[in-house]
């Protein structure tokens, strides 16, 4: 593993990492705060993964890595917007505590 | 080991460590600080392999606009400290096992089908050859981007007005 040099092998399995890290964030967190920082993390892997992939499909991958971007920004602002919204009514940023919709 | 390869293990082993610790932190603003270190060591990632575009959007985008909301959300909702104790992990301590399964069986499919393959090289990522492609190639995903961003926009404001009303 430890070449000369730099594969996407490497970029895939570092990304796939980062992306298993954020899993676990969401799994294991309850501050709602703290689920969207897993997935930035999640997301950061993704990208790592498609820039992994570009160094042998070209540049298209990387176009790619911006789209996603771009949907990453809008994911973490209607995230964080529901975030304020749930503090607002429900007092409390604890994804357990908010259980209204359950029936 | 040459330069790239010493370059790709530092920035691999800091945002490794970097993203352990923001999922990892008691207070939400020490999370989003290793977050940053994340973003820009991902930056960093991007320019070992000569990609200095995509590894400029990632610090203005990532490092300049998405943090800053993190860090006006945290401040809007101004959690005490007794607030912030649940943060404890109180579920089973080995449900983590279920994802280090995931990740292993998955690195084992990328060794798997990485052998064999030779590797074609793009020496430069510039600002033309990715814009090329997102214009002549990704020409849809280009126009619903801009729907998506469209709605967001007004999902939002819907979402801070409503919270306001009430």
């Amino acid at each position: 593993m430890v070449g000369a040099e730099i594969t996407p092998f490497h970029f895939i399995t570092l990304g796939l990492t980062l992306f298993f890290i954020g899993i676990c964030g969401i799994i294991l967190r309850r501050n709602i705060i703290f689920v969207f920082i897993s997935l930035e993390v999640a997301t950061n892997g993704i990208f790592l993964i498609f820039f992994g992939a570009s160094l042998k499909v070209g540049y298209i991958s990387q176009a790619l890595v911006l789209v996603f971007m771009a949907i990453a920004a809008v994911e973490v602002a209607v995230g964080l917007a529901l975030a304020i919204a749930i503090f607002r009514t429900s007092k409390t940023v604890n994804v357990d505590e908010v259980s209204q919709l359950k029936g | 080991m040459n330069l790239e390869s010493i370059l790709f293990f530092i920035f691999a082993g800091a945002s490794i460590i970097s993203s352990v610790m923001a999922i990892s932190r008691r207070q939400p603003i020490f999370g989003v600080m290793y977050l940053l270190v994340l973003g820009l060591s991902v930056a960093g990632l991007f320019a070992v392999k000569k990609a200095f575009f995509l590894s400029l959007i990632q610090i203005i985008i990532y490092v300049g606009a998405v943090l800053v909301l993190f860090v006006f959300v945290i401040a809007m909702i101004n959690l005490s400290k007794e607030e912030l104790i649940f943060g404890k992990i109180r579920r089973s301590r080995f449900l983590f096992l279920i994802p280090v399964m995931l990740i292993f069986i998955l690195i084992l499919s990328v060794v798997i089908s990485e052998s064999g393959h030779n590797i074609q090289r793009f020496q430069f990522f510039t600002a033309k050859d990715v814009s090329l492609a997102l214009y002549k190639d990704l020409l849809f995903h280009f126009e619903y981007l801009s729907v998506f961003l469209l709605s967001a926009i007004v999902i939002t404001v819907f979402i801070g007005m409503r919270g306001k009303k009430q």
